[in-house]
């Protein structure tokens, strides 16, 4: 049966769609996602974690240009085309970059590349090393767009592979906090009296301790590392969606709907999943994703700390870490590229929110 | 008090289900089994973590009780507590005090209430600066976008604040320190970093440094600078569709009347909750800006004490703050009162 849009879903898209910020977000988000997940194809340095160091060639300029030579490690392990898509290359030849190179008597002398006018070391490497004994494919012209971080990495793929963490991050907090959160608000909710007051305690507790703080803490008591990060940040942020669903349920209980369906004998847990919780989602997706953005936020913030992700995982806040000495170097760049992608991506989930919010007609 | 008591249970448990030895911690890596005892019996560590609990809740309460045996670890120590006696019931002592956030770990036994005191005036100094310049400019661009509504100022101001927000407040404080202090450091004279409080040339006197306070104060701001524009622009054009401002304008007062005598107070509810909110999540906040200003506060102490696992101290301070906290809020109930006369107080 064919039938006008006029749901409240339709509705709320059709309003969405007029919003220029929430769309234009929205397709950025979907360009980032899919940056995030193929970053390793996009990456010029595909290795795991783009962590292939030149220490040689560190913090050079945007736009730099050298000549790499790359020495096959002789093992070849078997990696699945797949793993290589998703998690980059384990093993890979060792690269050096080179300043000039020639071939005598099946031996490939070349000399390092030294920066600030000094000569580089020279060195030679036995022809056979290479398949073929044809050393041309194996030196080519190589150039880092976003020019070197201080372990001669190479910028881009760092940045790009560090939109996978921010990615990630926001999403299993977002979920953590959605699991927690609505069962914990449409309990206290629904419930009232006693199961309520515990439940509020509970939020007011977890309230009155700074989030960074009491992430701090948990990822304390878990140790460091990314997991931790992403548990601790979800259960820190299940407050706020608690919060909102329980406040919605109290005024959602007096509504006819559930009386009728009281009046028709059905069980708690199916009024609460099946005709309160459809109602009230919208104020629950706006804060989601302003948790979304939060959680970005956290995350940075911890991995700048040190105690986020660990090297060599790439991740923003860690790369601003990493350079934001360089600032005065001469070499600002280094942290503000990362920087930026925090804030652009932030800003799209705080825009999406907003159109959202517009959208859905959500008070808050 | 009861969230409080949830609070000071929370910050116990997570902090004691850490790996390692506490005792050990203290001591450094090669130290005799004789002293890692004496250690252990001095700090309670020894016991079971429920009792060590209990003495915990007693070293924070201000009422507490204290046993009058040497060896126990609630014996009464002038150098721990400072007490006053109230009276004592065979051989407990109940005495009213100071609570005793224990010492601290790497500073050869200092307390940890005086590493609080040290740096928490400072702290304070740069959240109210923060709060006040985020209030009095997130007013001003609040009204002034409220008022042109869909022109190009007021959209304008919306990216500014929304960017404002998005910012991530360690990134905000690089540029910044690199922006005024080191880039256009000679027409600012500011400088990247600096404490309140720095020694004279000579090394001799502290002297209080107000301009050192500048770029962290704004930095800090921020956040709540972007929420404030918000909120105040929402709620003002919320009021603005009221019947009383239509009255107004009926009477033929200046429109610079309608908002001063009218519509502010009217809007300034929400503001209200969320700079609460906003100034103890700032104490937390300060801790980016602190560490790359160079800030002699509390969150430069945190971030110390994370690299050192200095436990005492971080939980120390986050009880302060979550004090702070559930006493801000309760403050602001009062604010709302008065703002609003329908609100009773509970």
């Amino acid at each position: 049966m064919q039938h006008k849009p006029n749901s409240l879903k339709q509705l709320a898209l059709q309003k969405f769609k007029k919003n220029f910020w929430g769309v234009f977000s929205c397709f950025f988000l979907v360009f980032v996602g899919v940056i995030a997940v193929f970053a390793y194809v996009i990456a010029p340095d595909n290795t795991k974690h783009a962590n292939q160091m030149h220490l040689s060639i560190h913090s050079k300029k945007p736009g730099f240009k050298v000549t790499m030579l790359s020495i096959p490690s002789g093992f070849n392990e078997k990696e699945s085309v797949i793993s290589n898509i998703f998690f980059g290359k384990k093993s890979t030849n060792t690269e050096v970059p080179i300043s000039k190179y020639k071939i005598e008597n099946n031996v490939l002398q070349y000399t390092e590349y030294a920066s600030d006018g000094l000569e580089g070391v020279e060195k030679i490497v036995k022809l056979e090393v290479f398949p073929n004994n044809d050393v041309s494919k194996f030196i080519k012209e190589k150039r880092f767009l976003f020019g070197t971080d201080k372990y001669g990495r190479d910028l881009l793929s760092r940045v790009l592979v560090g939109a996978r963490i921010s990615f990630f991050i926001g999403f299993v907090a977002v979920l953590i906090s959605l699991i927690i959160g609505v069962f914990m608000g449409s309990v206290a909710g629904y419930y009232g009296g006693k199961t309520d007051a515990v439940i509020m305690w509970l939020i007011n507790v977890t309230w009155s301790i700074p989030t960074l703080l009491l992430v701090i803490a948990i990822t304390l008591a878990l140790g460091k590392g990314f997991w931790q990060v992403f548990i601790a940040v979800g259960l820190t942020m299940w407050v706020e969606v608690a919060r909102v669903v329980r406040g919605q349920i109290i005024s959602a209980k007096e509504m006819q709907y559930v009386t009728a369906a009281k009046a028709l004998g059905y069980g708690n847990f199916r009024i609460i999943t099946k005709h309160i919780l459809p109602n009230i989602m919208a104020p629950v997706i706006v804060i989601s994703a302003a948790n979304f953005a939060a959680a970005i936020l956290i995350e940075s913030g911890l991995s700048f700390l040190g105690i986020g992700a660990q090297p060599p995982m790439a991740s923003w806040g860690a790369m601003i870490k990493d350079h934001y000495n360089y600032i005065i170097l001469g070499k600002p760049y280094l942290a503000i590229i990362p920087g930026l992608c925090i804030m652009s991506l932030v800003m799209a989930f705080m825009l999406i929110g907003n159109a959202l919010r517009d959208a859905l007609d959500v008070k808050t | 008090m009861l969230t409080l008591l949830g609070v000071v249970t929370v910050v116990f448990f997570l902090f004691n289900v850490l790996p390692g030895d506490p005792a050990q911690m203290m001591l450094g890596q090669n130290e005799d089994t004789e002293q890692l005892k004496l250690v252990k019996q001095k700090y309670g560590f020894d016991k079971p973590i429920a009792i060590q609990y209990v003495y915990y809740l007693n070293d924070l309460s201000p009422l507490s009780f204290h046993s009058n045996k040497k060896q126990d670890y609630t014996t009464l120590q002038s150098g721990k507590y400072t007490a006053k006696s109230l009276f004592t019931i065979g051989n407990t002592t109940t005495v009213l005090k100071f609570p005793y956030l224990r010492e601290s770990f790497t500073k050869q036994g200092k307390k940890v209430t005086q590493v609080l005191a040290e740096t928490l005036p400072n702290t304070f100094v740069l959240a109210v600066s923060a709060i006040f310049i985020a209030i009095s400019l997130g007013i001003i661009l609040g009204i002034v976008s409220a008022l042109y509504k869909d022109q190009w100022l007021d959209k304008f101001i919306q990216v500014v604040s929304t960017l404002g927000m998005s910012v991530p407040s360690f990134f905000s404080a690089i540029l910044f320190a690199w922006l005024f202090g080191f880039v256009l450091h000679e027409y600012t004279n500011l400088e990247m970093t600096g404490s309140l409080y720095e020694l004279d040339d000579f090394g001799e006197a502290m002297h209080i440094k107000w301009k050192n306070l500048v770029l962290p104060a704004v930095v800090l701001g921020i956040r709540p600078l972007a929420v404030v524009i918000q909120l105040m622009r929402n709620s003002l054009l919320e009021v603005f569709n009221q019947d009383y401002i239509r009255t107004a304008r009926a009477k033929g007062l200046s429109e610079f009347q309608i908002i001063k005598k009218h519509a502010i107070k009217n809007a300034m509810n929400p503001v209200v909750t969320a700079i609460s909110g906003w100034f103890a999540s700032m104490l937390a906040g300060a801790v980016f800006v602190e560490y790359i200003f160079g800030w002699n506060g509390l969150g430069k102490e945190i971030v110390n004490a994370l690299n050192t696992l200095d436990l005492p101290v971080i939980m120390g301070a986050v009880l302060v703050i979550a004090t702070l906290f559930v006493m801000i809020n309760i403050f602001v109930d009062l604010i709302y009162a008065w703002l609003d006369p329908k609100v009773k107080l509970k």
